[in-house]
C-alpha cells in the first residue's frame, strides 16, 4: 500500500492518510482482512507524529473501513462490501470537492443529495 | 534439442542403464541366492539385516526407479546443473551398491554365510563421482538468468512530498516448514532419549514461523524488511546504495537454489515465494530482490525517491 502527504496541503496529514488506505481499497490493491502498516512504522517513514497516522487510522475505523484493535493493529475489515464502500467515500469526496468548488454551502451540497435520492432509483 | 530435454535425458540414461545392469544381475544371480538374503552389513564384512529374496529384489529395483522417477520430475521442473550430475552419480551409486550386495550373496547356502567388507565398497564413489562428472559435462552450463526487467516508471513526487509503501509478504513454503518440525518436534520430545532433538527441532519451527511473514517497506530512507512479531533482526538496504528498481518474476530454487535469505554471485535477497518480485539495482552492479505483492509500485516509489534526490543534487551543484 502506497501512502503519500503533502505537507503544505491544506488537507490535513491524517486525512491524507486515509484517503491514500480507502484510494487502496477502492482500486483492490488493499484486500479485505489486510493488515495495514503499523502507525508507529508510518510515523517513522513519512516524518509525522503517530499521533498524526492514528488519527488517518481512527478516521477509516469510523467510516468502517478498518478495525483497530490493541495488539492486533490496523486490519481491514474482512467483509464483502468493504471494498465498494471505500468506493462511495471516494466518491462522497469528491462530491464534496466538487461543490466547494463551486463555492457551495454544506446545506447546499445536502439538498443536492436529498433531491437526488428523491428522484427515485439510480440507473 | 532443446536443453530441457537433453537434460531430462541425460539424468533418465544412468537410471535406466543401473536398473538395466540390476535387473540382468538380479536374473543372472536369482538361483544362486538364498532365501532370505542379507541386505545389511556390519562394518566388520557380517551380514547383520536380512530380507525375503523376492522382497529385496523388488525393493532394490522399486528403490532405483522411485529415485528415478524424483530425479525426472526434477530435472523437469527445476533443470540444474548440479541436480542433473546429483542424479547422475545417485543412479551409479545405487546400482552398483545394489548389485554388490547380490554378489555378496551368491552361492552362500545360508544367508549368515554372506559377507561384504569395506574395501569392496572402494570403488563405489569414484564410479559414483565419474558418473555424476560425465552427467555434469553433458547437461551443460545453466542458462544465464534472464535478466530482463519490467522498466519501472518513476513516481513523480512533489518537493516536500513523503511517501512510504508497505507491503506484508507470507510464505506458505516456510509455514509448511515450520508446521512439518513442529509436529515432529512435538513427537521426538515426548521420547525421553529425543528430547534433544525435539526442542531443537521446535525451536528451528519457531524461527521458520517468525520469517514465515515479513513486511516490506520502501520510504525516503530506502528499503526495510522486517519481521512483523519482532522489531530485529531486519534486513535494511538504504537508499545511497540503491541506483534503481524494477518488477520482476523469481523462480526461488531456480535462481536462487532454496528459499529464505539467499546470496548468489551477483544477488541476494529475501525469496519466500515464486513470482512477483521488487529487484533493486545496487551500485555496483549487483541485484537485491525481494519477493513482494505490487513490486511495481514499491519499485516506481524506490525511482521516484531517487530521481527527486537527483534533481535536488544537480539544483544544488
Amino acid at each position: 500500500m502506497l501512502l503519500r502527504v503533502q505537507p503544505d496541503s491544506r488537507v490535513p496529514l491524517g486525512e491524507q492518510i486515509a484517503a491514500c488506505v480507502r484510494g487502496a481499497l477502492a482500486d483492490g490493491t488493499t484486500l479485505p482482512g489486510e493488515r495495514l502498516p503499523p502507525a508507529r512504522e508510518v510515523a517513522a517513514s513519512l516524518g509525522v507524529n503517530v499521533h498524526t497516522v492514528l488519527r488517518g487510522y481512527q478516521r477509516l475505523r469510523d467510516e468502517g473501513l478498518i478495525e483497530l484493535r490493541r495488539g492486533r493493529g490496523a486490519v481491514v475489515r474482512a467483509d464483502e462490501s468493504t471494498r465498494g464502500r471505500a468506493r462511495l467515500l471516494t466518491a462522497a469526496r469528491s462530491l464534496i470537492a466538487e461543490a466547494r468548488g463551486l463555492g457551495l454551502a454544506d446545506e447546499d451540497v445536502l439538498s443536492l443529495v436529498r433531491t437526488a435520492l428523491a428522484a427515485g432509483p439510480a440507473e | 534439442m532443446s536443453v530441457h530435454i537433453r537434460r531430462l535425458a541425460v539424468v533418465a540414461a544412468p537410471f535406466g542403464l543401473a536398473l538395466l545392469s540390476y535387473g540382468l544381475w538380479c536374473a543372472r544371480l536369482h538361483d544362486r541366492l538364498p532365501d532370505p538374503v542379507a541386505t545389511h552389513f556390519a562394518t566388520g564384512g557380517g551380514a547383520d539385516g536380512y530380507l525375503g529374496r523376492q522382497a529385496a529384489l523388488w525393493g532394490g529395483a522399486a528403490f532405483l526407479c522411485g529415485a528415478g522417477v524424483l530425479f525426472c520430475a526434477l530435472a523437469v521442473r527445476y533443470p540444474q546443473r548440479w541436480s542433473i550430475a546429483l542424479g547422475g552419480g545417485l543412479a551409479a551409486l545405487l546400482g552398483y551398491l545394489f548389485s554388490l550386495t547380490l554378489s555378496a550373496n551368491a552361492d552362500v547356502t545360508d544367508a549368515s554365510e554372506a559377507a561384504l567388507y569395506l574395501w569392496q565398497l572402494a570403488m563405489v564413489l569414484p564410479i559414483a563421482l565419474l558418473v555424476g562428472l560425465i552427467c555434469w559435462l553433458l547437461a551443460g552450463p545453466d542458462e544465464a538468468p534472464q535478466a530482463e526487467r519490467e522498466a519501472a516508471p518513476a513516481l513523480r513526487l512533489g518537493p516536500g512530498e513523503s511517501a512510504v509503501w508497505s507491503q506484508a509478504i507470507a510464505s506458505p513454503v516456510l509455514w509448511v516448514v515450520a508446521g512439518l518440525l513442529a509436529a515432529l518436534g512435538l513427537v521426538l520430545v515426548a521420547v525421553p532419549s529425543a528430547r534433544p532433538v525435539g526442542v531443537l527441532m521446535l525451536l528451528t519451527a519457531v524461527l521458520n514461523g517468525l520469517f514465515a511473514s515479513l513486511r516490506v517497506t520502501v520510504d525516503g530512507r530506502g528499503l526495510m524488511i522486517a519481521s512483523p512479531l519482532l522489531p530485529r533482526p531486519r534486513l535494511r538496504v538504504p537508499m545511497r546504495r540503491i541506483e534503481g528498481a524494477a518488477s520482476r518474476e523469481v523462480r526461488p530454487l531456480a535462481e536462487f537454489g532454496g528459499y529464505g535469505y539467499r546470496v548468489r554471485p551477483g544477488k541476494s535477497g529475501v525469496v519466500v515465494r515464486s513470482g512477483e518480485a521488487l529487484s533493486a539495482r545496487l551500485r555496483g552492479g549487483k541485484e537485491f530482490v525481494v519477493t513482494v505483492d505490487d513490486a511495481g509500485t514499491a519499485a516506481a516509489l524506490l525511482n521516484g525517491l531517487l530521481q527527486r534526490a537527483d534533481g535536488v543534487r544537480k539544483e544544488h551543484s
